[in-house]
């Protein structure tokens, strides 16, 4: 018997959170010639840095509370805050700062209510009230404001996507992209699902940095009908080689893109995903998701959060509103 | 940089109030906004007022660290990531602030957000002087200007901590050869003479007793070009050159011909045999510090409480036993037969006398120093007075033909001679000692005369009007009575082991102490009373001559002293 490590620290779970041996989910029939016949390492020889930009997103429950009503009883209310942002690896790695957005939200599943303004002046903050029917628990609250923060990366992925002399990062599948500009990458920290089978797998064990493997089509869900109806591709490359103590499939990342573009482009993207991301991919020790989470986004992650504020200091902001007003609202 | 005006240059950070670097009433931090930069040294000003819109206050502090850094890195390899454009980061400067002073004194922290300004003149607050106020030169009724920073601006200290009236002595320490020690000491006596900041009848003695750099003081310095004269204008010293007044005093030849080559106006000094006698000067000879030796301590008292009876007995000249003694040889031969005498009472009455062994160190002793001591003895014809008598502003001691046995026993009688006449007279102008060396006249450990007169003038010379400034190497081995009662402490550059030493605390931290042992020459550190922090100054290279090479003839000395003394006295 052997043991090998994965390399996420243990709180932030794993970047392999499937069955390995699962049976695929039927998503319809995934093409793996799409690309080439044989389903074989793709070496990348091109060495070329490539300009690409990278969104991600934070969001952080704030308060939890009950909101008591003569009429609807009690209900689950969250005071959320959430940001997100981008940033720009060229020459130098520079955080957008223009593309940085902070929102304080008040999520509850009771009737419509005014935004609630909360600290006086300067410090004042306004957490905008939005009706949540499903928010009915405390879980469901904390989902919807991740939902509201995946909305806020997805906006800002499509308003930056438009500047195609870059390739945009998004953090996660490209599910609902709307109209997102013809380079754009969503890259999957973690794997839910392998789309391929157990044999295609075992290529993933061979691959090196600069290699990926060959693209594959992911065809669409009927339901949705966006940019994505023409399906995915979708392929997978090594961010870096973590040594005998980790398993092999430990610093593998899916890739995927529009189904919209052209195969060639298509081919090229994934090839430039090559290029870019394995020298941005994080050390295990200097991100908690190492190799995952690229060093840029882990910085951007660090900005993001500093951006929400101090949480003591919210929190002790809130708890005063509450205690001083709660029953006014 | 300019600031206070408005303009887009204009310097300005703000007050730090982040866990590690919060305000606090005596040190704060500042955030260096990009594309400006403060460095150590700059004065700084921060105008805060008491919460709810209250009573202004203005904080002035000094730059004592500047650091930068890489902000939300955290790995030593970041640094490679961030400049291959992996890892964004800002690069942001900060620096700390030690407080020297708050108007009025109402001790708070300045708000973390002020905007810190560089401490200048304020055009738009009736032309107030920011700086001054932020080093206390405001409250100096008479300044002596110490050096410029380096940004050109004058360092004042306070006259009345030099010259006796709040304060006294001067206590500089540094390497040998690179801490400019003597240049900064003759520097300040130049500054206090010809800024005639003194009374008429002031005067200074400064002992020459290693080469012959300080023989020259009265030429001018021929290498001196107009960048010297510039920062001398700084000083606001019009017109520098020599010095105006200076006397060299020499010790006599043997054969009785003046002994130093460097000028024509050295004058000879002797002290006869009466006057040694009289003046008790025996204890001179025995001036290296001792620790275990009272045996012949009590022996030199009494041979000398007998020399004086001799003088006495003789009236104008010496004479033991009815022998005439005229030289310094045949005054030993009878102290020797006086002690080898069972029935001379010269070694002490009864129990309290000397024991052989006590009168044979003493006697070997004195035969050896016989020889260095040539200059005792009755004068020659062409000779007049015994000792030496100042009357110009600057008396150079020439000694560095003498052996150290024989230029202790000179420091030994001109101090003696100094405070005695002090207390005898009335006279209380400002008289400086320039004395190198001090952990030689004074160690820390053992005692000897000049050491119990050195502690003397350092802690009573005040009153006397006698003013000390000293120079030693380390202050750590100098007797800490004489360091700890100069009001003026200065360091020039400082071996690394010493500056960690109790003497230096008043550095107080290690930013400024490892700068102490960085100083260039011509730079020095000095902490004075009033101003809590330590400053750099830097003072010109000397417009006087240091080299024979150096010197203008003596006639252009003359002629640029008058020109000075000239321009002064128009300008005063």
């Amino acid at each position: 018997m052997t043991l090998r490590l994965l390399p996420w620290q243990s709180d932030y779970g794993s970047s392999l959170s499937n069955d390995m041996d699962e049976n695929e989910r039927p998503v319809g029939p995934v093409d793996v010639t799409v690309e080439q016949a044989n389903w074989d390492v793709i070496t990348v020889v091109n060495s070329t840095k490539i300009p690409a930009q990278i969104i991600d997103g934070v969001r952080r429950a704030e308060v939890h509370v009950i909101q008591e009503d003569t009429v609807e009883g009690a209900i689950f209310g969250l005071f959320g805050s959430l940001a997100v942002g981008a940033v720009l690896c060229e020459e130098r790695a520079q955080i957008l700062e223009d593309t940085l957005r902070v929102e304080r939200l008040y999520l509850h599943s009771g009737k419509s209510l005014p935004s609630i303004t909360i600290g006086e002046g300067r410090f004042s903050m306004e957490f905008k009230s939005q009706r949540v029917p499903d928010a009915t628990n405390a879980t469901n609250s904390l989902y919807s404001l991740q939902q509201r923060m995946l909305d806020a990366e997805t906006h800002l992925a499509s308003e930056l996507s438009r500047d195609d002399s870059k390739i945009t990062f998004v953090d996660g599948p490209l599910r609902s992209l709307k109209s997102p500009g013809q380079r754009i990458i969503g890259y999957i920290k973690r794997i839910s699902q392998w789309y391929i089978n157990e044999e295609q797998r075992k290529l993933l064990y061979q691959l090196g940095i600069n290699q990926r493997t060959p693209l594959f089509h992911i065809p669409s869900n009927t339901e949705i009908n966006n940019s994505q109806s023409s399906g995915r591709y979708s392929w997978f490359l090594r961010l870096r080689e973590l040594g005998k103590a980790y398993h092999p499939l430990g610093g593998v990342m899916r890739l995927e893109t529009n189904g919209s573009v052209s195969i060639e482009q298509a081919k090229v993207l994934a090839d430039e995903s090559v290029q870019v991301l394995p020298r941005l991919s994080s050390m295990p020790g200097q991100d908690p998701r190492a190799p995952h989470n690229f060093v840029p986004v882990g910085q951007l992650e660090k900005v993001l959060t500093h951006r929400l504020g101090d949480p003591l200091w919210l929190n002790r902001q809130i708890s005063t509103f509450v205690g001083r007003q709660g029953n006014q609202i | 940089m300019t600031s206070y005006d408005g303009s887009e240059e204009k310097f300005k950070g703000y007050v730090l109030g982040t866990e590690q670097d919060s305000a606090k009433p005596l040190e704060f931090s500042v955030f260096v906004a990009p594309g400006q930069y403060l460095q150590l040294d700059d004065v700084v000003h921060v105008a805060t007022s008491l919460p709810n819109g209250g009573t202004p206050i203005d904080i002035y502090g000094v730059v004592d660290e500047v650091i930068a850094k890489h902000e939300g890195v955290q790995l030593t390899s970041d640094v490679a990531l961030v400049n291959e454009g992996i890892l964004p980061a800002n690069s942001v400067v900060s620096a700390h602030v030690s407080v020297t002073r708050v108007e009025p004194e109402i001790y708070i922290p300045p708000t973390p957000g002020d905007i810190v300004n560089i401490a200048t003149v304020d055009k738009t607050n009736g032309d107030k002087d920011h700086r001054e106020i932020a080093l206390f030169f405001d409250n100096m009724q008479k300044k002596i200007p110490l050096g410029y920073s380096r940004d050109d601006e004058v360092i004042y200290g306070n006259l009345d901590f030099l010259t006796g009236i709040s304060g006294a002595h001067v206590n500089i320490s540094g390497i040998s050869g690179v801490a400019t020690k003597t240049s900064y000491a003759t520097y300040l006596l130049y500054a206090l003479f010809s800024g005639k900041l003194l009374e008429h009848n002031s005067k200074s003695y400064i002992f020459n007793v290693k080469d012959e750099s300080l023989l020259w003081l009265d030429r001018r310095n021929l290498k001196m070009d107009s960048d010297i004269k510039d920062k001398y204008a700084i000083l606001g010293i019009a017109a520098p050159g020599a010095f105006a007044q200076v006397d060299f005093f020499s010790p006599v030849r043997k054969k009785g011909d003046v002994s130093s080559s460097a000028s024509k106006t050295t004058t000879a000094f002797h002290w006869s045999i009466k006057e040694f006698c009289d003046e008790r000067y025996l204890r001179f000879l025995f001036s290296e510090a001792d620790t275990d030796q009272t045996q012949i301590h009590l022996l030199i008292d009494s041979v000398s409480n007998h020399l004086a009876s001799a003088v006495r007995k003789g009236g104008a000249s010496v004479s033991i036993n009815g022998k005439g003694i005229k030289t310094f040889d045949a005054l030993v031969q009878e102290i020797a037969s006086e002690l080898d005498d069972d029935n001379s009472n010269w070694k002490g009455r009864g129990s309290a006398a000397a024991s052989q062994g006590t009168i044979n160190a003493f006697m070997r002793r004195l035969n050896s120093i016989k020889e260095d001591v040539y200059f005792i003895r009755d004068p020659e014809e062409a000779e007049t007075q015994s000792g030496i008598r100042p009357s110009k502003q600057v008396n150079v001691i020439n000694l560095h033909s003498l052996r150290d046995r024989a230029q202790r026993f000179v420091v030994g009688v001109l101090l003696d001679k100094l405070i005695k006449d002090r207390e005898k007279g009335a006279d209380r102008s400002p008289f400086f000692l320039v004395v190198d060396e001090l952990n030689k006249y004074a160690p820390r450990e053992g005692t000897s005369p000049i050491k119990e007169i050195l502690i003397d003038i350092a802690e009573r010379g005040r009153s006397l009007g006698i003013i000390l400034i000293g120079a030693q190497q380390t202050a750590s081995e100098v007797e800490p009575r004489v360091v700890g009662n100069a009001a003026f402490r200065v360091v020039g550059r400082l071996d690394g082991a010493e500056v960690e030493r109790n003497e230096y605390r008043f550095l107080r931290n290690s930013s400024l102490k490892q700068r102490a042992t960085q100083l260039k020459p011509g730079s020095m550190l000095i902490q004075q009373p009033e101003v809590p922090v330590p400053l750099l100054v830097q003072f010109p290279m000397p417009s006087w001559a240091t080299r024979q090479e150096e010197a203008g003839k003596a006639e252009d000395a003359d002629k640029d002293a008058q020109k000075t003394q000239e321009k002064l006295d128009k300008i005063l």
